[in-house]
């Protein structure tokens, strides 16, 4: 092989492997502008994250980017009164997004507790960023009128002494809610689990001799989806082929407005665990708590945007160029961010009955 | 002199001084008219003065010793309908009166001697009466001349030039010509003319491309299979969209506003497998009109461009076919006569090979899994067919059909029942294509008109279901199960009958008239679903909203010549399109002109108005079955545009073309999905996701094409303005169009190397799309499931992509039964940027200590590099 052979055997082969993608500045100047985040829970306090929009190649928010915005002030406005101005605070984050990197949040909290119906508004403001303002209704909670559990798959083990116990089961479920009909209504289904039989044993001297607990196994791919098609309506034939809809349980109320309906929640592959060092307990404590909340359309339109974005057909083409993208929903005017509201049902469904059941049947 | 204000005058001057009665002495069989002048010039010392186009391809003979100068005369234009006056030192030159003469008509088909497959486009001359007419779709073509002798003259690329002999007209006179396939010519010869250089020349049209099937299949394209669509993403304003697909965007317009038509029958959907390949097989095609500017009368119904696609009639000789093997697909087509000299057949198939790769695939995977297979395969096809016969020399008849179809299938199957007593199957199919059916009749009423009438069914149709079934058993016995189907129809069918007419009342007027009635059904999106489980079922069916709708159209235009330098087009284009009560009206005038300041020049200008009452919603720059064509509804309007164009043609020795054409387009009525309009369900009503608007296109397109010799092409660079302007997207701002491509350049040439190779290669370097680049990001609110980064929205089309460039190459190697095509797109490797997205770099540090750094970062998504690819086409 001469030289100039291999000359254009290497060139043809360096530029055929190179890579699909280069890192590179896109030159376009943007302005950051205030976020504000805040879901208002009905009979809850309120909290509301103020922090500012950042190029994405400015750096990663609480590592290497600081998006704090701390010459803010917030006003919230209920039904169109003056209520107060916000005071900056600092909370734990919650356990479910517990970023040990990034310590505790800072916010704003309000004294004012807001009830169903209230109509909030708050009026953020920055010397630096600008203003931004965002509103959203207090939804009125769900009416559940029943709830049918059957416990299907049931598989039971423990020994004989009582002392460790363990299941594996599937649920079924059918909750009865009344949609009202003189409104447009969203929903969000969520669901976990609580547990009160939990702890451990110590000796005189503080020695740990045992423990004794009982627990749910259950995550978010334990519902099944498909299951009910309310929790799919978004998601369009094609889409039921390319896209997942896992964990997205938000829907509407486009067809079934003014209706009673069943909400068909089916759940597999539930464990459940008993152990107790203390010996048998008769009385057992294990919940699974299913929350059928009533949630504000600003809600709604943002989770059902994050999907898009992100599973959807329309944002898979726009990320890569094919179609327009798809922007996360936003309802903070001149800013960013989402001020939602929602308002819980709570059931809760005793798993330590069923098990009970099984046991002994 | 008023009828000359356009006239060129020739003149030499001569410094000799000689009598008007001097003799003349010349002797020329059948030479130029201008070059038998030129020796009288010298002789008789005086000029001659004549219109331009007054003398095209006139020929002469005269034999004169010593004859005066009116004799000769007299004898050179014996039998033609030019006559001469003799003034001071002028002899000035100008067509008889045509009350003088008695006129006939000649009329008749130009075809391809063998195949008898008609010749579109065709210059048919007499050079005694030095008029000329081309022929039609169909090859027809009418020609009024003064009685007596006559000789008719062809010329069109590719064959050989076609002389009458004299012909004895003493009444109208059918006669029917067949060309010889002359491939030398086109390789060494210099040819009098084209049909492209007539088109830019001679015509009226602004824009008007016609493509043969050789010019289609010599251009270099991706995977090598040969695309008529790719080789019009070639010509000046005309933007390809997404790299590698056969997007086709005119002049600043939408995908949906061109009007792709197969034998005068509209196709609503022309792409393969994403569009990647167009519905058009090469094989089967014969060429292919395209309209980018001015419009005849009779094209209206989408608003930026119009492409005829001429398919093949079949041999009335012989049998001919070919079988072309590829990487992608193979093609097998064929052709003949049923009933010799009669009766002929045309018959092309096209297939992709991807399923059968992966079905094996598949196969071999599943083996290795236990209790869980997945199957996936793809493939596209199409078929067309004609039976054409022919009753009498002007009576003939066709029969063509059209199918397409693609499908996917997607299944996976999950049977863990004896270990888990579950089972979960998935199953998931699209099908989606075009069935075209029409049945048309072609007949010379007399030979000043002709008509075809058509009658015609064209359908695009999708289809997709998805259907899972899981559950569980115990003991065999099911103790829950859901069965969940889903299914999405799309569908337009039309049924059309038409009439066209072509009518040459006079020699320099050449009708078209016509009417339409088009029957449109429309089921734009219709869902349904059923789930059924142990304790529940459900239908539910959305959007069964099935729209009928009544298109008329009738269309009349004229091509007048008013005089030699001085050509109108003039027409109009009324159409009624009632749908759920309401009528809607559009009255679509057009108007072109040509005008000749100087031989070799032709100057124009042209104004169209066109309507479009269908149009397609697309999610994306790629071709989904989903995309679905509805019909204005409601409150819409229909889409409608007004284009001025304007052009300045130059030809050099017949063998270059230069063309400049500027077009200005205003857009009404246009329809786009409106923001945030994915947040609605998918079933809602398909029109409350759409908002209407506006946009402008402005632009030039300058071009040097050559036709012929061994070395051919064009070059061709065009700029462009384009913007769009909605009530409810992008805050009712107006913004860029996305393939507003400021910058174009094409190059194309094709070599001739000897008897065994060919090759071709194209370049196109382009400002790059436009492309909606986010930047900023807000805090994730946590209320999903799942957690991004949230993106702040900004202003569409807000970036431009790098300039993009890229060159294909084809050898082509003939060999004695077929030849190879060897090709390369993108050539020289350079992977164009097709979108941006953000991700981070990540790296490693070792400095003090490790560190591990992710760094947010844009990247240049760059997609296609070198695809080289290799067919073989055997012919018989």
């Amino acid at each position: 092989m001469d030289f100039l052979t291999r000359i254009i055997i290497s060139a043809a082969a360096a530029a055929t492997l190179s890579s699909c993608f280069s890192e590179f500045d896109p030159k376009i100047d943007s302005t950051p502008v205030l976020c504000m985040n805040s879901n208002i829970v009905e009979g809850e306090p309120i909290w509301l994250q103020l922090t500012r929009t950042w190029r994405w190649d400015e750096g990663d928010p609480g590592s290497t980017l600081d998006i704090s915005v701390d010459d803010a002030t917030v006003d919230l406005y209920v039904n169109g009164e003056f209520k107060e101005r916000l005071t900056a605070a600092v909370r734990e984050p919650s356990a479910e997004f517990y970023d040990p990197t990034k310590g505790p949040e800072k916010g704003f909290e309000a004294e004012y507790i807001p009830q169903q119906d209230d109509h909030i508004r708050f009026v953020a403001t920055s010397k630096k960023y600008g203003e931004a303002t965002a509103e959203t209704v207090v939804p009125r909670q769900v009416s559940i009128s029943k709830v049918d559990v059957t416990p299907l798959n049931v598989t039971y083990w423990g020994n004989e002494d009582g002392t460790t116990a363990g299941a594996m089961f599937d649920l079924d479920i059918q909750m009865h809610f009344t949609d009202p009909a003189e409104s447009t209504d969203y929903y969000l289904f969520s669901y976990g689990s609580e547990n009160t039989f939990n702890g451990y044993i110590y000796d005189e001297n503080d020695v740990l001799v045992g423990s004794y607990g009982e627990y749910i196994n259950i995550n978010a791919y334990s519902l099944d989806p498909n299951y009910e098609p309310l929790f799919s309506e978004h998601v369009s034939v094609l889409e039921s082929v390319v896209a997942s809809n896992s964990g997205y349980t938000i829907f509407s109320d486009r067809q079934i407005s003014g209706r009673t309906y069943p909400l068909h929640i089916h759940m597999t592959n539930i464990s459940w665990n008993y152990h107790s060092d203390v010996g048998a307990v008769d009385e057992l404590q294990c919940y699974l708590v299913l929350n059928l909340n009533k949630i504000s359309e600003d809600y709604y339109r943002h989770v059902l945007s994050v999907w898009v974005a992100n599973d959807g057909i329309a944002g898979s083409l726009g990320s890569v160029g094919l179609g327009e993208p798809v922007f996360e929903s936003s309802n903070v005017s001149t800013g960013a961010g989402v001020v939602s509201s929602a308002t819980g049902n709570i059931v809760r469904i005793d798993i330590s009955e069923i098990i009970k059941a099984r046991q002994g049947s | 002199m008023k009828s000359h204000l356009i006239t060129t005058i020739a003149a030499v001057a001569l410094s000799l001084s000689v009598a008007q009665a001097q003799r003349i002495t010349l002797h020329a069989v059948g030479r130029p008219a201008e070059k038998v002048f030129a020796d009288i010039m010298k002789q008789s010392g005086k000029n001659f003065v004549y219109s331009s186009g007054l003398l095209d391809g006139l020929n002469v003979t005269v034999s004169a010793d010593g004859k005066q100068l009116r004799q000769v005369l007299d004898a050179m234009f014996e039998g033609t309908d030019i006559a001469y006056r003799v003034k001071g030192e002028n002899i000035i030159l100008y067509r008889r009166p045509v009350a003088a003469r008695r006129k006939c008509t000649i009329s008749g088909f130009v075809r391809e001697a063998g195949s008898d497959e008609a010749i579109v486009g065709a210059v048919v001359r007499s050079t005694q009466a030095g008029v000329a007419a081309t022929t039609n779709a169909m090859g027809f073509y009418s020609l009024t001349v003064p009685a007596g002798e006559t000789t008719l003259t062809v010329d069109y690329p590719g064959f050989r030039d076609y002389t009458s002999g004299k012909l004895a007209v003493e009444s109208d006179l059918s006669y029917n010509i067949g060309l010889t396939v002359n491939s030398e010519m086109l390789d060494e010869l210099v040819v009098h003319g084209s049909r492209n250089r007539y088109l830019a020349m001679e015509s009226t049209a602004v824009g008007n491309l016609n493509l043969s099937n050789s010019v289609i299949k010599a251009t270099p394209v991706i995977f090598g299979e040969s695309d008529v669509i790719k080789t019009l993403q070639l010509e000046p304003g005309v933007s390809a969209g997404v790299e590698g697909l056969t997007g086709m965007y005119v002049h600043g317009g939408g995908s949906d506003e061109n009007l792709y038509m197969l034998d005068n029958i509209p196709l609503y959907q022309v792409n393969h497998f994403a569009g990647l390949f167009s519905a058009f097989n090469t094989e089967a095609l014969r060429n292919v009109d395209f309209y980018k500017s001015s419009f005849p009368a009779r094209y209206d119904g989408r608003l930026s461009s119009f492409m005829d696609v001429h398919t093949k009639d079949g041999s009335m000789e012989a049998h001919h076919g070919s079988v072309k093997l590829g990487l992608t697909s193979g093609a097998f087509n064929i052709d003949g006569p049923i009933w010799r000299d009669h009766t002929s057949y045309s018959f092309a198939i096209r297939r992709s090979w991807l399923d059968l790769l992966t079905i094996p695939v598949c196969a071999i995977a599943n083996s290795a899994l236990s209790n869980e297979s997945y199957t996936f395969g793809y493939a596209f096809m199409d078929i067309n067919a004609k039976i054409s016969h022919r009753f009498s020399d002007r009576s003939t008849a066709y029969a063509m059909f059209y199918y397409g179809d693609d499908y996917l299938r997607i299944s996976q199957d999950f049977d863990t029942e004896i270990v888990t007593g579950d089972y979960d199957k998935t199953k998931n199919n699209l099908r989606w294509g075009n069935i075209v059916g029409s049945l048309g009749w072609r007949y010379v009423i007399s030979p000043k008109m002709f008509v075809e009438v058509t009658g015609a069914y064209s359908r695009y149709q999708s289809r997709l279901v998805h259907r899972s079934e899981y559950g569980s058993k115990v003991d065999s016995k099911v103790i829950s199960f859901t069965d969940d189907r889903l299914q999405s129809d799309n569908h337009i069918g039309d049924w059309i009958a038409r009439a066209d007419f072509d009518y040459t009342p006079h020699p320099s007027h050449k009708v078209n008239f016509g009417v339409s009635y088009i029957r449109h059904n429309f089921l734009p999106s219709l869902s349904k679903r059923r789930l059924l489980t142990e304790s529940f079922e459900a239908s539910a069916s959305d959007n069964a909203r099935h729209y009928k709708a009544d298109e008329y159209a009738a269309y009349i235009g004229d091509d007048w010549k008013l005089s030699d330098a001085l050509r109108v087009n003039a027409g109009v284009h009324g159409s009624l399109f009632h749908i759920e009560g309401r009528t809607h009206k559009a009255l679509s005038p057009r108007l072109s002109l040509r005008w000749t300041p100087a031989r070799d020049w032709a100057v124009k200008a042209s104004y169209s108005r066109t309507a479009q009452y269908v149009h397609q919603l697309v999610q994306s720059s790629i071709s989904l079955p989903t995309d679905q064509w509805v019909p204005v509804t409601g409150s819409q309007k229909p889409q409608a545009a007004d284009k001025v164009s304007a052009g300045v043609y130059y030809s050099l020795d017949n063998k270059y073309t230069f063309s400049v054409e500027g077009y200005y387009k205003w857009m009404h009525n246009l329809l786009e999905y409106c923001d945030e309009y994915y947040l609605m369900p998918p079933n809602a009503a398909w029109d409350s996701k759409m908002t209407a608007g506006k946009g402008t296109a402005k632009g030039i397109d300058f071009k040097v094409a050559k036709e012929f010799g061994k070395v051919s092409g064009h070059i061709s660079y065009s700029l462009l303005w384009a913007d769009r302007q909605y009530a409810d997207l992008n805050g009712g701002r107006k913004f860029p169009a996305r393939f507003d491509n400021r910058h174009k350049i094409n190059v194309m040439v094709n070599w001739k190397i000897n008897d065994k190779w060919e090759m071709s290669a194209s370049w196109t370097g382009m400002s790059g799309n436009r492309f909606t680049l986010a930047t900023q990001c807000w805090d994730d609110p946590a209320l999903a499931p799942w957690h991004y980064d949230m993106l702040l929205g900004t202003e569409m089309n807000n970036y431009r992509l790098p300039f993009y460039h890229r060159m294909d190459l084809s050898f082509r190697r003939n060999t004695r039964r077929g030849y190879w095509t060897f090709s390369a797109y993108n050539a020289y490797c350079n992977m164009n940027t097709i979108a941006v997205d953000r991700d981070y770099s990540d790296s490693f540090v070792v400095g003090d200590k490790y560190e591990f750094i992710s760094n947010p970062v844009f990247r240049k998504i760059r997609l296609i590099p070198i695809i080289p690819s290799v067919s073989y086409t055997w012919i018989f």
